[in-house]
């Protein structure tokens, strides 16, 4: 409904008369005053509190309450009515006794905004008694109603009201009131799975007003409840008026170019803010720094002494996370002196300009930059008392296909959510024109190498923008390996990346240590030199990593992890040993030796000695047969004649003397009952089971014999686990 | 039996032990009894734990071959969770099963988030799911991600205050390795590494796979904590019926003081069949040797517990489970003709050492033994002086019928053969020149049927 849609109609505005019970309570219809309404074809007026008939298509029309009348966001005049329920809308067996006459209707809590050409013509909805007075007839039949309860729609009926004295009222009072008396009492129940598709949602102003409402004493009604009570109704309700509103909804939808509030989709698009998670409001577990609360089950027991070992524990571990909040980082000077020089020479110069940055995963690439960017926001800040660069960050894993980097970057500069390809044309355009104003942009494009696609345009772009005159687009680009540029790009986008190349090295074990140390400093002085982690397990843990990546995060995760292996072993010990340790426990080498372990022993070798004899058999003869055929890859077939030669060759007396104990033989048991002794029992289920879990990998075909099988771990791990195995050995001891 | 049991206490007590065998774990509603998994449990007790009270994001890894209760391990874990610290977390299940990619993993996060949001505040109004998996992706990120670094957001807010710890359930983690770039779990493992104050995400992911960790990319390797937790199969004979008394027992808490005695009756009962000789330790024995594994167990027990008279405790029978080749019971239900073509597709693959085989060649096998079959009843026949015999004359289309019988029913398979990366399926040589896979041979014929006289003959090379 625009403008042009008021045509046949005119409008005046009337100010607020003041004092009167009409008065609405809202702010906003106040600032407006109130509209009249008049129809030029037949000098129909409507104004705030009028009841009209209001087409619905097909049927008798429905009786409509006008709610307000309001300048409009996405139309120009807003008319918003509360619906009348007919008496022939509602089922006959929940309709109160004294209300089954003909003109009978009932005023429910569903707010609606319509259409000014729906508007049939006005009625008059009358109270009980009035009703009784007035006689029917052809005239007004059509158009005369009795209202003497509200409802909800759909089976509740609330307790007779006098119509007279809540229209006197004004029509927010009786909107309040519809909707309190509408509820059912009952709906207590939890609520269900919610519809999202509802046709006649209820629209209260609540969710649809922009703007926060003041809530006044008679509104702060539980906005749950009213939920749960339309939500429940709508499920049964008879289709019948969802039928009767749609076309409506779509010739409204099609004439408006806003978008159709009618919908949830359409909502959901105009409410495009991202939700947020409720928090919890913590019980604090600890309740200042000195003290504990003993809350666990099993530090319940732990006395006082106890209690700040287990609390020295979590605090060293909350410091060596890699999530831990730093002041500074350590070992990273020069880079980071190197990257902020590079960067602020950008900004001030208001150039833009390309920075790469590479190393491998887990030597503060990431954290630096964050570290140097803050820096940057605060000194600038400083010296020139405003903002003097805006900040995006991009990472490459965490976009879902290359070409939405445009998208984020796009939204950062306009707020706009657009989809890629227009973001693109509207990112060059934006790039290209000159703008004084234009705040220098630096992005971080982390894991850059994920948005390289194909024609590799996204990263032609991205690299192509700073060379721009007016861009002011600062990319800092960031990848895993030093080269990638050149592996990877074509001539023509690392000729653009520029020269500005940072290089992160991997730790060495000193500064490994030194990053431990830094982040244990604190707690070591508070904790009166209970030293936690003693040196040597640090230097141990940094050595250990240095050694293979130089990767921080790995060496933190070894430390936490031998924490915690300390921690248990401490509280597993004796009450009595507890109490000599006087509250010092100190992790050693022993500890982080056994968490290095953990992190690097694979579990195969453990999930080997696990498998069943015929599973292991399995394997063996694999082995056997790639003994004599020297191919990698044997088809099933092979490894299922290999098995049963050699269930007829060897003896296996281990496995005989085992199972004659239960009285069983070997044969019987390895192929059941039955007597062609082709497959052993069980065989496809357990081939599956060693290709599920990696040891070996079987080809995906439909015939048994002929999937190819392969093995997947290293052949002298498979001999080194089996010859353990009592049953195996004779077999593994010809290999 | 010395005190007869009112009828419905034994059918209650039959009731509860078929409830323990059937397969509820994955539900994660009930806690179900487990095996010798008591470390592991508390092991992710108190990760979790520390998820909720200290905000301390970890990544884990359950692995186990399958059947060895990852799944309700876990479940167990946050029920015992759930029951200490009410609505204080979520929990999001993905399976690589159901979202077989990682967008349709985002997709079920974001509406998974909608619904705990849902039943939360009863806000609908707002949701995590866009239309486009990029907005579904950022929305998700912007409520998990706590450490980018944005422009005009205080980073060192709040103390008291945190979000929603969340804890994601990843069954079948391995299927997110296949992606070249991991996105979801690169994600997930690097929100959950950087876990602040006032986000907290735990990550546990459960797999077959024993060597997951070495699949992981060295960007998503890097930001796992390394924690992984191995269940195995029992290694142990005894151990295994441990566990297949804990499955097969009931709890005599879950009764009623009537059915007390009934139940511990029932479990003594149970013991010593699993300990001394019987049919049910067979069977347990028989299952350590080949299988090992306790859903299949599970399924064997059943009809064995339904139809046990419980006055006695004495067992149904025990059904096979038959987990074998498809392809033995076809061979048992072919008809004459057509098992004497597998035959002779066999014999010509194994005369010639071919690996496959087409129409002409097995037919011409088959006409060749069928006329020199004739030919010797013929000779013997004159021997004995009495007229030439015609034999049944099989036609080629009636032996071409059951060639493509055979291949209807799977004993014959196509090779998959590429040429230049395409698959060459286009084979237009006619029907009958088509080559073939056999998927048994002549000897498993002989053996499945060693008690028919004219296969063995037929068979003999």
């Amino acid at each position: 409904m625009s403008q042009k849609s008021l045509q046949g109609w005119t409008f005046e505005l009337k100010e607020p008369e003041n004092g009167t019970p009409r008065r609405s309570r809202r702010s906003a219809a106040a600032a407006v005053g109130q509209i009249r309404l008049t129809r030029d074809a037949d000098r129909l007026e409507l104004k705030k509190g009028d009841t009209v008939l209001v087409s619905s298509g097909t049927g008798p029309p429905d009786v409509a309450l006008i709610r307000d009348i309001d300048f409009g966001t996405d139309t120009f005049l807003d008319v918003r009515v509360l619906w009348f329920m007919r008496r022939s809308e509602a089922d006959d067996g929940v309709l109160p006794q004294d209300s089954r006459l003909e003109n009978d209707v009932f005023l429910t809590p569903i707010a609606e905004k319509i259409r000014l050409d729906d508007i049939v013509g006005p009625c008059t909805v009358l109270s009980a008694s009035q009703f009784a007075a007035v006689r029917l007839d052809s005239s007004n039949r059509g158009s005369t109603f009795r209202c003497q309860r509200f409802s909800d729609r759909d089976s509740y009926f609330s307790d007779l009201v006098d119509w007279d004295d809540y229209v006197s009222r004004g029509t927010e009072y009786v909107y309040q009131q519809v909707k309190e008396l509408a509820i059912p009492p009952r709906q207590g129940s939890p609520r269900k799975k919610k519809r999202t598709d509802t046709p006649t949602r209820p629209k209260t102003p609540k969710m649809r007003s922009p703007e926060p409402m003041v809530l006044s004493d008679s509104e702060e009604l539980d906005l749950e409840d009213l939920d749960s009570a339309y939500e429940s109704p709508l499920e049964e309700r008879p289709r019948r008026r969802e039928r009767k509103r749609k076309p409506r909804a779509a010739q409204k939808s099609a004439k408006s170019s806003s978008p159709s509030k009618s919908t949830p989709r359409g909502l959901r698009k105009v409410n495009n803010s991202v939700p947020v998670l409720p928090t919890v409001i913590r019980q604090k577990f600890f309740e200042d720094d000195n003290e504990l609360v003993i809350d666990d089950d099993d530090l319940q027991e732990v006395v006082d002494t106890d209690g700040k070992v287990v609390k020295t524990f979590r605090k060293a571990k909350e410091k060596l996370l890699p999530s831990a909040k730093l002041q500074t980082l350590p070992c990273r000077d020069q880079e980071s002196a190197q990257l902020y020089s590079s960067l602020l020479d950008a900004i001030l110069s208001q150039l833009g300009r390309c920075i790469y940055v590479s190393g491998t995963p887990g030597v503060g690439k990431t954290a630096t930059i964050r570290e140097v960017i803050k820096q940057l926001f605060v000194n600038l800040a400083n010296d020139n008392d405003k903002k003097m660069f805006n900040y995006l960050e991009i990472n490459g894993l965490k976009l879902m296909s290359p070409p939405a980097a445009y998208e984020a970057l796009y939204h950062k500069i306009s707020g706009d959510n657009v989809k890629a390809g227009a973001a693109l044309d509207l990112l060059e355009r934006h790039f290209e024109t000159k703008d004084e104003t234009r705040l220098p942009l630096v992005v971080l494009l982390d894991e850059m190498d994920q948005i390289v696609t194909k024609n590799q345009t996204v990263m032609y772009n991205f690299f192509n923008w700073p060379t721009y005159e007016n861009s002011k687009l600062i990319v800092v680009a960031v990848a895993n390996t030093m080269d990638l540029p050149e592996r990877l790009l074509t001539n023509k986008i690392s000729s653009r990346l520029g020269l500005t190349r940072i290089q992160f090295p991997g730790y060495t074990y000193a500064q490994l240590s030194e990053i431990i140390k830094h982040r244990l400093e604190k707690i070591e002085r508070a904790n009166e030199n209970k030293l936690v982690i003693s040196k040597d397990a640090i230097e141990f843990a940094s050595r250990k990593v240095a050694s293979v990546s130089g990767d921080a995060r790995r060496s933190l995760v070894i430390c936490v992890r031998a924490l915690e292996i300390a921690e248990m072993e401490f509280l597993s010990k004796p009450q009595q040993e507890r109490d000599e340790l006087q509250g010092r426990y100190t992790v050693g080498i022993m500890h982080v030796m056994k968490a290095v372990n953990e992190t690097t022993s694979t579990p195969v070798a453990n999930y080997l000695n696990s498998l069943s004899f015929a599973a292991k058999m399995v394997l063996v003869a694999f082995l056997l047969r790639r003994k004599r055929t020297g191919s990698a890859e044997l088809p099933l077939g092979e490894i299922i004649d290999e098995m049963n030669n050699q269930f007829g060759m060897v003896l296996f007396s281990e496995l005989k003397r085992q199972l004659s104990h239960e009285q069983l033989e070997m044969l019987e048991v390895l192929y059941g009952d039955e007597n062609s002794r082709l497959r052993v029992d069980g065989l496809g289920y357990i081939v599956r089971e060693l290709d599920e879990s990696g040891v070996i990998a079987q080809q995906q075909l439909r015939a048994e014999r002929l999937r190819l099988v392969r093995l997947n771990v290293n052949e002298d791990e498979i001999i080194g686990c089996l010859k353990r195995d009592a049953l195996m050995a004779d077999l593994i001891a010809t290999m | 039996m010395t005190v007869s049991e009112p009828e419905q206490n034994l059918e209650l007590l039959r009731q509860r032990v078929l409830a323990n065998l059937s397969n509820r774990t994955s539900s994660g509603l009930v806690k179900v009894r487990l095996n010798n998994l008591e470390m592991e449990q508390v092991q992710i007790y108190k990760m979790l734990e520390n998820t909720i009270k200290f905000n301390e994001g970890k990544s884990c890894l359950v692995i186990g071959p399958r059947g060895s209760g990852k799944t309700t391990m876990v479940n167990n874990a946050l029920l015992d969770l759930q029951e200490r610290f009410p609505n204080m977390f979520y929990v999001i299940r993905i399976s690589g099963f159901y979202q077989s990619d990682d967008k349709s993993a985002i997709k079920e996060i974001a509406r998974q988030l909608d619904w705990h949001l849902l039943r939360h505040s009863g806000n609908w109004s707002v949701s995590f799911e866009r239309f486009s998996a990029n907005d579904t992706m950022n929305s998700v990120m912007s409520v998990l991600d706590g450490s980018q670094l944005m422009e005009g957001k205080d980073q060192n807010g709040d103390d008291d205050e945190m979000q929603m710890p969340i804890i994601f359930v990843i069954d079948e983690l391995d299927k997110y390795t296949n992606d070249a770039k991991q996105t979801l779990l690169y994600n997930l493992f690097d929100v959950a590494q950087s876990s602040s104050n006032s986000h907290a995400v735990a990550v546990i992911g459960l797999t077959t796979v024993t060597g997951v960790r070495e699949q992981l990319e060295k960007r998503v390797k890097s930001r796992f904590s390394q924690k992984v937790i191995q269940l195995t199969k029992p290694r142990q004979l005894a151990e295994f019926c441990d566990s297949v008394y804990c499955m097969i027992s009931v709890d005599p808490d879950d009764f009623e003081p009537s059915m007390l005695e009934l139940a511990q009756r029932y479990n003594s009962h149970m013991k010593t069949l699993l300990g001394g000789a019987s049919e049910l330790r067979k069977l347990v024995v028989r299952n350590f040797y080949t299988v090992k594994d306790l859903n299949i167990l599970k399924s064997q027990l059943t009809p064995y517990i339904a139809k046990m008279d419980m006055t006695t405790f004495s067992g149904g029978p025990i059904p096979l489970v038959n987990t074998n080749n498809r392809s033995f019971q076809i061979l048992a239900s072919l008809s004459e003709l057509e098992l004497k073509l597998v035959i002779c597709a066999g014999r010509q693959l194994l005369k010639n050492s071919m690996d496959q085989v087409n129409f002409n060649i097995a037919y011409e096998e088959f006409e060749r033994i069928s006329s020199s079959q004739t030919n010797t009843l013929n000779s013997q026949l004159q021997t004995m002086g009495r007229v030439k015999l015609d034999s049944a004359h099989h036609s080629r289309d009636l032996m071409l019928a059951c060639w493509e019988r055979l291949i209807y029913y799977g004993l014959l398979v196509e090779p998959i053969r590429q040429i230049n990366g395409i698959n060459s399926s286009f084979y237009t040589g006619g029907e009958s020149n088509k080559m073939f896979h056999l998927d048994v041979t002549v000897e498993d014929v002989a053996r499945l049927f060693r008690h028919t006289d004219w296969v063995t003959k037929w068979c003999r090379i």
